[in-house]
C-alpha cells in the first residue's frame, strides 16, 4: 500500500484517512490504531513477513501499558519516535537505499516543540487541525513523488 | 499561526459549552449530526480557505469531544491515565492544568471523596468509576484542605505523555458556572472537596454528583429553545 497511519485518535485522524483514501484508492491507504499493532507490524517489516508502506505517517504518542515501545526526549516519552526508529532498523535490516518517507503527526501545538521533534528525527512535524484533510492528501502525493 | 486542537481549543472555549449542552440533549444523534457539519464545512469550495479552515477545526473540534463524551471505550482500564501516568505525578500537575486538551481521553469528576477516572456524562449506562485519587492523595493547602480543584468541577483531561507527566486539560464546572469553560485551577480557599452539606466518604453517590450538571444542562437547553 502506499500509505499507513498510525494512530489511535479517532477524531480527526478519520477525516484525514478517508481524504488519503480519495485520493489514492481505498486499498492504498492503511490504517494502524494501536501501539502495539504498530510494533508487531514494523518487526514483520524488519524480517520480510510484511511488506513496508511507501509513507508513514505516525502519532508522535499513543497510549500503551508497555513502556518499552516508548521513546525518552527532552518531551518525555514518545512512542512515534520509537517507532520511527524501528522503521529505521526494519530500512536497514531490508537494505533499502533510501529512507521510507515519513510525516509525524501531533496535537502538540507550541511551536518549539514541533521543531525540536523535527530536528531530532529528521521528519516533518505536523500539527493535527492545521491541516484540512484534502491539503494533507496532497502533501502526501508530493512526498511521494519527491 | 500554528493552529492544532491545543490552540484551536482556546480559540473556540464557547465549543466545550456548546458540546455538552448538545450532548445532554439528544445524545443518540448528536454524534451524526456534529459529522455532517464537518462535511459541510469541507465541501465550501467556494468559501475562503481560512473561513473554511476555522469551519473544519470548529467543527472536528466538537465532534472529537462528543464521541469522547458518549464513547464506551473512555471506561476504567483503558484510559490514559491508569497506563501513562503515576497518580502522584498527575496529581502534582492538576494545580497547573492550563486549559489545553490535545485528544481528550478521559473524563474526570471531582468528588468529596477525590477524583473519579470516570465517565460523568449525559449517557446513564456510563456510570462505572473507579478512584484515580483517593482523598489522601489530593493536593492540600496549607490548613489541609484540597486545593486546586472544587467539588462539582467536571475535568476532561488528556495524559499526553508519561515520564515527565504532562497533563492538560481543561476544566468545565458543573453545579455553579453551569458548564462554563473555565481557563485554570485556582486553588479554593476553604472550600475542599466537600458538598453542600459538608459531606465527607462515600455518603453522596456519583449520581448524585452528576445529576445536577446534567439538569442544569438540560435547562439551558430548553431555556435556548424559542416557545412553542
Amino acid at each position: 500500500m502506499k500509505v499507513c497511519l498510525i494512530d489511535d485518535d479517532r477524531g480527526p485522524i478519520d477525516l484525514y484517512f478517508e481524504a488519503l483514501q480519495r485520493k489514492f484508492g481505498d486499498e492504498q491507504v492503511a490504517r494502524i490504531l494501536t501501539l502495539p499493532d504498530a510494533v508487531k507490524h514494523l518487526a514483520a517489516v524488519g524480517s520480510e513477513r510484511e511488506r513496508p508502506h511507501d509513507l508513514y505517517i505516525i502519532d508522535i504518542m499513543m497510549p500503551s501499558v508497555e513502556e518499552q515501545y516508548f521513546e525518552v526526549t527532552d518531551e518525555g516519552l514518545t512512542s512515534g519516535i520509537f517507532l520511527l526508529k524501528k522503521l529505521r532498523e526494519a530500512e536497514q535490516k531490508l537494505g533499502l537505499q533510501k529512507p521510507i518517507p515519513v510525516l509525524m503527526m501531533t496535537s502538540v501545538s507550541q511551536p518549539e516543540i514541533l521543531e525540536r521533534i523535527g530536528k531530532a528525527t529528521h521528519v516533518d512535524v505536523l500539527a493535527k487541525l492545521e491541516w484540512l484533510p484534502s491539503e494533507l492528501a496532497v502533501r502526501v502525493e508530493e512526498d511521494l513523488t519527491r | 499561526m500554528n493552529q492544532s486542537l491545543h490552540s484551536a481549543l482556546h480559540r473556540f472555549p464557547e465549543i466545550y459549552r456548546q458540546v455538552a449542552i448538545d450532548a445532554a440533549a439528544d445524545p443518540e444523534s448528536i454524534e451524526n449530526d456534529y459529522r455532517i457539519d464537518i462535511e459541510t464545512a469541507l465541501t465550501q469550495a467556494a468559501t475562503p480557505f481560512e473561513v473554511r479552515r476555522e469551519a473544519w477545526q470548529k467543527s472536528i473540534l466538537r465532534y472529537s469531544l462528543v464521541r469522547v463524551l458518549l464513547d464506551d471505550s473512555t471506561l476504567p482500564g483503558r484510559c490514559h491515565i491508569s497506563t501513562c501516568v503515576p497518580p502522584r505525578e498527575a496529581r502534582d500537575h492538576l494545580v497547573h492544568l492550563s486549559g489545553a486538551v490535545l485528544q481528550p481521553a478521559q473524563v474526570l469528576h471531582v468528588s468529596e471523596d477525590g477524583i473519579l477516572a470516570s465517565v460523568p456524562h449525559p449517557n446513564p449506562r456510563l456510570g462505572r468509576f473507579r478512584w484515580l485519587f483517593p482523598p489522601e492523595e489530593l493536593p492540600k493547602d496549607s490548613e489541609g484542605n484540597p486545593q486546586a480543584v472544587k467539588f462539582g468541577d467536571v475535568l476532561i483531561l488528556q495524559i499526553h505523555q508519561t515520564g515527565r507527566g504532562r497533563i492538560q486539560g481543561i476544566v468545565i464546572t458543573g453545579v455553579e458556572d453551569g458548564l462554563a469553560l473555565r481557563d485554570d485551577l485556582p486553588p479554593v480557599e476553604g472550600h475542599g472537596l466537600y458538598d453542600e452539606a459538608g459531606r465527607l466518604g462515600n455518603e453522596a453517590t456519583m449520581d448524585e454528583h452528576i445529576a445536577p450538571i446534567i439538569a442544569e444542562a438540560r435547562r439551558r437547553q430548553r431555556s435556548q429553545k424559542p416557545e412553542e
